[in-house]
């Protein structure tokens, strides 16, 4: 086997530099981005934070949570899968659904994010 | 008022976790192991307890709860393993090293900054680990038609300690539970500074933890963006089976080996991918114990192995949808090269892990060519990414969009470990440092 030997040794002394270089000029920069990108999110409502990472679907489903109930099960058409999750996250314990199998919806809602079709139906 | 409500809870999971050290008469005699492993230890005794109540029917509340707690703290009398109390006097710190550590503080207030700042952002965080959490709380308990319906087969340790988080706090607060992940971070410094710091000197050890803080795609799951996923968790644990394995396997006692066994297990129950690694250091248990003829303790190992079957016959019995990445069930060979360079472009990817891979593979040549040291880490980590490649020749996806998907949160398991190997086995060399750094 052979020893590592000293250009071996020069390569990863130059290579751990480059490394501790890389990662205090990435950390310096992070903390710079409190200053910066952060700002933005520093002087917003919980409510607007959350407008801002779901979307428009989140202020629809704001009137949909006022206008059902725990046991409610929604039916909801919509063009983006994303939008069904979220309104799964969002709207628990009241259910949501893409399909009518094994289940009886109370609601159908409808949010099209190409067509900014809103929608809500009780059934 | 909920984010300190948070930090207070997940000191009494310290507590919880001292209580079974003390049970087990196992003192660390450090802070830098004995808080991460007492606070591991207590994540796992209470999500067991939230399945087991949910079982027999208890009510999930904050006294039911902290009850056997109690009990055991009595029985145990832990207040006489003060280990809080066994902080050494702080030596003098150079200054290249007190620059180390100031950035490595930095990095903890940023991350707690950032966990605080937004609600939960990241998709599997509310589409599938703080949907159950919300569940389980909500339901007051756990039921297998909420895996049904999250459509998500995944364990539920991690929700479950969630839940615990929002029965103290006493609603759904998705933003106040993200400081969760700050402190897996700070415990995962602190038990990845504790394990290099019994191989070299402190001033290295610091520099070697620095590179871990550092590295972007941790910064991003402890607080920036990624918070509310299950992939730090799991790195944190799979870096604390490591820790406790090489405890064993120095000093054989046997409590040491029961400490670990518990962590395995609640490895298998955070996440599917700690089974296969549950499993390597399993096999490397078994293959030390006949070696040293010590046939009785392989009986040990079954400890580790319970929640692995109690979770498998749990999905059986109540009909959950199996896993999709298991629906192929045909090996695609023709993949390795999809594979190959999905993987080397992620190792190349210095936005989410500066040069830590090119870092690996330059210690892995000369643990390999250059007679350095093999490291049981290497191991793990190469076991680990064997498994990874296994799954995307299998995974009925396109394998090329599956792993641009999922690859950088696969790679965050075993980053730890990888670290790990590389100060062990480069930081040695780094001798110019020793001008500067004058600690040992």
């Amino acid at each position: 086997m052979i020893k590592v030997n000293t250009l071996m040794k020069k390569f990863v002394i130059l290579f751990i530099t480059f490394w501790i270089v890389l990662s205090v000029f990435r950390t310096l920069f992070n903390f710079s981005k409190i200053f910066t990108e952060e700002r933005v999110w520093i002087g917003i409502s919980d409510e607007q934070k959350r407008e801002k990472i779901f979307g428009p679907v989140y202020s629809f489903l704001q009137i949909i949570k006022q206008q059902t109930i725990k046991n409610d099960v929604v039916l909801m058409k919509t063009d983006d899968l994303k939008n069904f999750y979220i309104a799964r996250y969002v709207l628990y314990p009241t259910r949501v659904t893409r399909g009518v199998n094994n289940v009886n919806p109370t609601f159908s809602v409808t949010f099209l994010s190409t067509s900014s079709a809103q929608e809500i139906n009780k059934l | 008022m909920n984010e300190l409500l948070v930090v207070l809870l997940i000191q009494v999971t310290i507590l919880v976790g001292y209580s079974i050290l003390s049970l087990l008469r196992i003192n660390y005699q450090s802070v830098w192991l004995g808080i991460p492993c007492a606070f591991a230890l207590g994540f796992g005794f209470i999500s067991t307890e939230l399945f087991l109540y949910s079982f027999f029917g208890i009510n999930w509340n904050i006294m039911s709860m902290l009850f056997p707690v109690i009990i055991i703290m009595v029985l145990t009398r832990f207040w006489k393993y003060s280990w809080y109390l066994h902080f050494k006097k702080i030596p003098h710190i150079d200054r290249i090293n007190m620059f180390f550590l100031i950035l490595i503080i930095g990095l903890v207030f940023f991350v707690g900054f950032e966990s605080i700042l937004r609600p939960v952002s990241a998709w599997d965080g509310w589409a599938s680990w703080l949907l159950k959490a919300k569940m389980f709380y909500i339901d007051g308990a756990v039921h297998p038609s909420q895996f049904l319906y999250s459509e998500s087969e995944y364990p539920p340790y991690l929700s479950m300690y969630i839940s615990f988080l929002y029965i103290g706090i006493g609603k759904v607060d998705d933003k106040a539970v993200l400081l969760l992940y700050p402190f897996f971070y700070i415990f995962l410094i602190m038990s990845f500074y504790y394990a290099l710091r019994l191989r070299m000197n402190m001033g290295r050890a610091l520099l070697g933890t620095f590179l871990l803080a550092s590295t972007q795609n941790i910064i991003r799951h402890s607080g920036r963006f990624e918070a509310g996923q299950a992939d730090l968790p799991l790195a944190f644990f799979m870096f604390m089976s490591f820790i406790s394995l090489t405890h064993f396997l120095k000093d054989k006692n046997i409590n040491s080996l029961w400490v670990l066994e518990i962590i395995l297990g609640i490895i298998a129950l955070i996440k599917n991918e700690g089974i296969p690694f549950v499993l390597c250091i399993q096999i490397i248990l078994l293959i030390t114990f006949l070696r040293s003829k010590a046939y009785g303790r392989t009986l040990s190992l079954i400890v580790g192995f319970i929640p692995i079957v109690f979770w498998g016959l749990y999905k059986i019995l109540n009909d959950f949808p199996s896993n999709y990445l298991f629906t192929n069930t045909q090996v695609e060979m023709g993949r390795v090269g999809v594979i190959l360079v999905g993987f080397v472009t992620e190792f190349i990817n210095i936005q989410n892990w500066n040069i830590l891979w090119v870092g690996f593979f330059i210690a892995l040549n000369l643990v390999l060519f250059r007679s350095r040291k093999w490291d049981l880490s290497f191991t793990l980590v190469l076991f680990q990414l064997l498994v990874y490649a296994g799954i995307f020749l299998l995974t009925p996806i396109d394998p090329a969009a599956h792993i641009k998907n999922v690859i950088d949160r696969l790679y965050i398991h075993i980053s730890p470990l990888a670290v790990y190997a590389i100060s062990v086995t480069l930081l040695p060399l780094f001798m110019v440092y020793d001008k500067y750094n004058h600690n040992r």
